[in-house]
């Protein structure tokens, strides 16, 4: 049976790249709130939530951040849409791909001929290891040591694939904890250079794929509540 | 690339502001790996997105933790406030077992040394409060750490009447465990972080 992960420290930022920026709306504040504000007033967002940008370095830098409920943030810019989300609950978790979709499709509808170029998914944990050390884990990963290199506290890996039927390109990441000692990091990047995603499908079939990559490590990830 | 003027436009001014400039950005082939983490937010507070940074070493050093940049999104990227889990007397216990060297006729082994790490590392972790790490420990006495005759590393945690023992053998045949005592109760337990972490908590609870 998998050891099971003991989550800590649990994130999950998305960042939508567009193919061209949207220069239509450039200098449409209230066009884009209007938007933004009916996407995720749902999810409790209030004007009170959204913070404009006083001064732009470039004109790449986010223009507004939304605070959406007590887990995350969107922050929206002109070539971009980044989300990050933290410590949410299984409910939250669920409703992500309905809150996506609210913001793109938005998006769609309010810049003629819109396109995303990439979809980048980071999901990220901290978290021990039920009745086993980090270092056990980690050594049965990777053994490799580096005689010169000092007492070794455990090495990660970084597995990078590519699936050409799903257009995905990922990175696994494990490795000890640089937040929490002697914590297992584990780390998975899903990059997908299409322009229309379903949100329910990826989610649900990232999650399974990494459940099928820890199981290589003899880990699990809890199962939903 | 630097606009003066917020494209956003005339509702600018209406909103609140507060959040810092955007990091500069470093040099395009330099790819990061990045543990990132970032805190929950509320309307009221600014997020907080800490990049890479050793927890222990950076708990009390704010000022020094530093930005990267590269192909991480902005939202990764420190944005004001600092907040970082905080493991109580951790750093310190740390620090002494990095100096039992020089405080101790006989030093202590590599694995006793690489073992207790590990092991309180571990029970200091699990004993923060699952999904709001940035609760102060609390109630943790700071042990006092010694080596035995062979280089095995002895703690003992005292509070009230009640005392925690940890012993990390000096090799891989050499016992290591847990010793608990109270008024009421005692025992010997495996030496492990989950079962040390259980008797700090008991331990704290005074």
């Amino acid at each position: 049976m998998a050891r099971e992960l003991d989550v800590r420290w649990e994130t999950l930022n998305y960042t939508a790249r567009y193919a061209r920026p949207t220069f239509s709306l450039w200098g449409q504040g209230g066009k884009i709130v209007e938007g933004l504000y009916d996407a995720l007033s749902r999810y409790g967002v209030t004007l009170e939530n959204i913070t404009g940008t006083p001064t732009l370095q470039n004109a790449s830098a986010p223009l507004l951040t939304i605070a959406i409920g007590n887990s995350g943030t969107l922050k929206v810019a002109h070539d971009r849409l980044e989300f990050s989300f933290s410590n949410f609950t299984t409910d939250f978790f669920q409703s992500l791909p309905q809150l996506f979709s609210g913001c793109t499709q938005w998006l769609r509808g309010a810049v003629p001929k819109f396109q995303f170029a990439t979809h980048q998914f980071h999901y990220f944990i901290h978290s021990y290891v039920k009745e086993a050390t980090t270092e056990g884990v980690l050594k049965t990963i990777n053994p490799m040591t580096l005689k010169s290199g000092g007492l070794s506290l455990g090495h990660g890996a970084i597995f990078n694939h590519l699936l050409p039927d799903r257009k995905w390109i990922t990175q696994l990441i494990i490795d000890r904890s640089s937040f929490l000692p002697d914590a297992l990091f584990v780390a998975l990047n899903l990059t997908v250079s299409y322009d229309d995603i379903k949100y329910e499908t990826l989610i649900l079939e990232g999650r399974e794929y990494l459940d099928s990559l820890l199981e290589g490590f003899d880990l699990s990830l809890p199962q939903f509540s | 690339m630097s606009v003066q003027n917020n494209p956003f436009g005339a509702i600018a001014p209406l909103l609140r502001f507060g959040y810092p400039a955007e990091p500069q950005l470093a040099s395009p082939g330099e790819q990061s790996y990045s543990q990132s983490y970032s805190q929950s937010i509320s309307p009221d507070t600014a997020t907080l997105f800490l990049a890479n940074q050793p927890l222990v070493e950076a708990r009390h050093e704010a000022a020094h933790i530093s930005f990267v940049g590269t192909a991480y999104p902005t939202a990764w990227l420190v944005l004001t406030d600092v907040s970082i889990p905080s493991l109580g007397n951790l750093t310190n216990i740390m620090s002494e077992l990095e100096n039992l060297d020089s405080e101790n006729e006989v030093p202590p082994t590599n694995f006793a040394y690489l073992k207790s790490r590990a092991v309180v590392g571990m029970a200091y972790g699990l004993m923060l409060s699952k999904q709001n790490l940035f609760t102060m420990l609390a109630g943790i006495p700071e042990p006092v750490i010694v080596t035995d005759d062979v280089g095995g590393i002895r703690m003992a945690w005292r509070k009230g009447n009640k005392t925690v023992r940890a012993n990390f053998g000096g090799d891989e045949h050499l016992q290591s465990y847990s010793y608990f005592e109270s008024p009421t109760e005692h025992g010997v337990v495996p030496l492990d972080g989950g079962s040390l972490s259980d008797r700090l908590k008991w331990l704290s609870k005074g």
